[in-house]
């Protein structure tokens, strides 16, 4: 499956919609590769209503230029992230299970 | 966002339109060979239920793909994607950096066929200039 057809894909959870796929979250700590271990998905950036934020600006660390990280957080407010455990199906929209749990989107 | 709590995970952490997305693709001796436009990923069957178990892993990265698509919208045929294999991912950093030379790889087919059908016909083309 291409990661392309997952981004901006609503996401349904147990209470109504939740918002829209912003991102995909890897590590690099799956089994070990011939140069890199296996990237797995950790989870999804879930965005509650601009299905795309500044390339991950706010999800930074960075703070300068003070307006600009204002404003691309401000854009963003209210996105978490998804673990995969919590999620139930992919298919039009991402289903979330009962029960999932709101993680920090912050790298 | 703050007084959420923080997920951490062991290993690099990639964000795919962060760190991944648009990235310039260096190969072996660090000649750019194209940039990523797409992800392809193993474990996700649209409409089934999920195995909280089994995280989807990365197989191949797409590259030099989005051109047309976004200017006339669709998508290219599934067998004209030109993949790179994450197998060959050396390093992820401000670029994609490979294993492998860029010769091993489909997507610079049209720079060798330029090469061995234009370049190799021009007098002086089959050589290193001295």
């Amino acid at each position: 499956m291409l990661l392309n057809d997952i981004l901006s894909l609503p996401v349904v959870g147990p209470e109504g919609r939740l918002g829209y796929v912003a991102d995909c979250r890897f590590a690099i700590d799956g089994s070990p590769g011939p140069l890199l271990a296996d990237a797995q998905l950790v989870g999804l950036i879930v965005a509650g209503k601009h299905r795309h934020g500044f390339l991950g600006y706010e999800r930074t660390s960075v703070r300068s230029p003070a307006p600009l990280a204002w404003w691309f957080e401000r854009r963003q407010r209210g996105s978490f992230l998804v673990l995969w455990e919590d999620i139930e199906s992919i298919d039009d929209v991402v289903r979330v299970r009962p029960g999932y749990t709101r993680w920090s989107a912050t790298l | 966002m703050p007084d959420l709590p923080q997920h951490e995970s062991p290993g690099q952490v990639l964000d795919v339109e962060l760190h991944i997305l648009d990235r310039q693709v260096l190969d072996r001796d660090d000649v750019p060979i194209g940039h990523v436009d797409n992800i392809e990923v193993d474990g996700i069957e649209p409409g089934r239920e999920l195995d909280p178990a089994s995280p989807p892993v990365v197989t191949n990265l797409v590259l030099n793909s989005g051109i047309l698509p976004r200017m006339f919208g669709g998508r290219p045929p599934a067998s004209r994607l030109h993949r790179v294999p994450w197998s060959a991912v050396r390093n992820v950093g401000t670029a994609i950096e490979l294993g492998e030379p860029g010769a091993s790889f489909d997507v610079t087919w049209s720079e060798r066929w330029v090469r061995d059908h234009v370049i190799a016909r021009i007098p002086g083309g089959r050589h290193a200039p001295e």
